[in-house]
C-alpha cells in the first residue's frame, strides 16, 4: 500500500469546487500589492498516527503555534484538528524576502475505528509539536481470549 | 569503535526577511529545544543543525508523515552581514535568528547643508 500525502482541500462536498474558484479569484484581486495575502494557501501540518494497546496517539508538527490558535473538535469517532497560523509580517520594505513557511487556516480530521473515550482525551503542545492521546474505550481494547484445551 | 554513518538531514522551512539594519531568519524546527540547536559561523557560512528528540512512538504506526531526521541548513552570508553580531532565540519550535548588517551597508541619511 502506498502512502500518499494527504492534502487538505477543504470541504469535500460536491458544490465546494465553486466556492474554491470564488476564493481563488478573490485572492487574485485582493492580493495585488499585498504580499502577505498571497502567502496564505492551503496547507496542513504533517501528522503521525500511532496505536498502542490502550490509546491512539496523534502527533502533528505545528511550529510556531500554541494552544491559543489550535482547536480540537470531537464528534462521534472523528477527531478534527484545526488552527490558523497568522502571518504577522508587514512586508512594506523593498528588499529580498523569502517566505517558505505556510500561513493560513488548516483542518484535518481522523476517524478512529472503535471510537475513544471522549472524556479522557489529553492534548499537549510543546516545542511546536501537538500530541493528542485518545484513550480507547474499555470494550474496544484488544482482549486476549484464553484457549482452553480439554 | 563506532563508524560514523552519513546521516541525511531534513531541510527546515525558513523565512528570510530583509530589514533596514538586520536580516531576520525564521526557521521551523518542530520538536527541537534550544539545547539541541547548533548554530555556527565559519568563514562566510552560517550552519544550523537542529536535533529532534524523537522518542520512538510506541505501538503500530498508521500514518507517518513527520520526518524523524534532524534538521540542517547552511546559509551563505554576504559581506554585508557582520558575523560577530548574531542573536538567536527559540520559541515554540521556531528559531529566530537576527543577523546584523555591517555599518557600511546600513542606509544612511545624508544631511544637506
Amino acid at each position: 500500500m502506498a502512502l500518499v500525502r494527504w492534502r487538505n482541500r477543504g470541504d469535500l462536498a460536491p458544490w465546494s469546487a465553486l466556492g474554491e474558484l470564488e476564493k481563488e479569484i478573490g485572492r487574485v484581486f485582493r492580493g495585488f500589492g499585498g504580499l502577505p495575502d498571497l502567502l496564505e494557501r492551503d496547507w496542513a501540518p504533517a501528522v503521525d498516527l500511532s496505536e498502542t494497546d490502550n490509546a491512539y496517539i496523534v502527533e502533528a508538527d505545528v511550529p510556531g503555534m500554541t494552544k491559543d490558535n489550535i482547536e480540537l473538535v470531537i464528534v462521534d469517532n472523528v477527531i478534527t484538528v484545526k488552527g490558523e497560523r497568522k502571518n504577522e509580517h508587514k512586508v512594506d520594505e523593498a528588499g529580498y524576502h523569502r517566505f517558505e513557511r505556510n500561513y493560513g487556516a488548516f483542518q484535518r480530521s481522523f476517524e478512529v475505528p472503535g471510537g475513544f473515550d471522549n472524556d479522557k482525551v489529553e492534548a499537549k503542545i510543546e516545542d511546536g509539536v501537538l500530541r493528542v492521546t485518545l484513550p480507547k474505550r474499555e470494550e474496544a481494547k484488544r482482549k486476549q481470549i484464553e484457549v482452553k484445551v480439554t | 569503535m563506532t563508524t560514523a554513518t552519513a546521516q541525511e538531514y531534513m531541510s527546515p522551512r525558513v523565512n528570510i526577511i530583509d530589514q533596514a539594519e538586520t536580516v531576520l531568519l525564521e526557521v521551523e524546527l518542530p520538536g527541537v529545544t534550544k539545547n539541541s540547536v547548533d548554530l555556527d559561523v565559519k568563514d562566510d557560512e552560517l550552519t544550523l543543525i537542529g536535533r529532534r528528540n524523537t522518542t520512538d512512538s510506541p505501538g503500530t504506526l498508521h500514518l507517518c508523515e513527520r520526518s524523524k531526521r534532524d534538521f540542517r541548513r547552511v546559509f551563505a552570508l554576504s559581506r554585508a552581514i557582520d558575523p560577530t553580531n548574531i542573536e538567536a532565540e527559540m520559541k515554540d519550535g521556531v528559531l529566530m535568528v537576527t543577523l546584523h548588517k555591517t555599518d557600511a551597508v546600513k542606509p544612511k541619511r545624508i544631511k544637506i547643508k
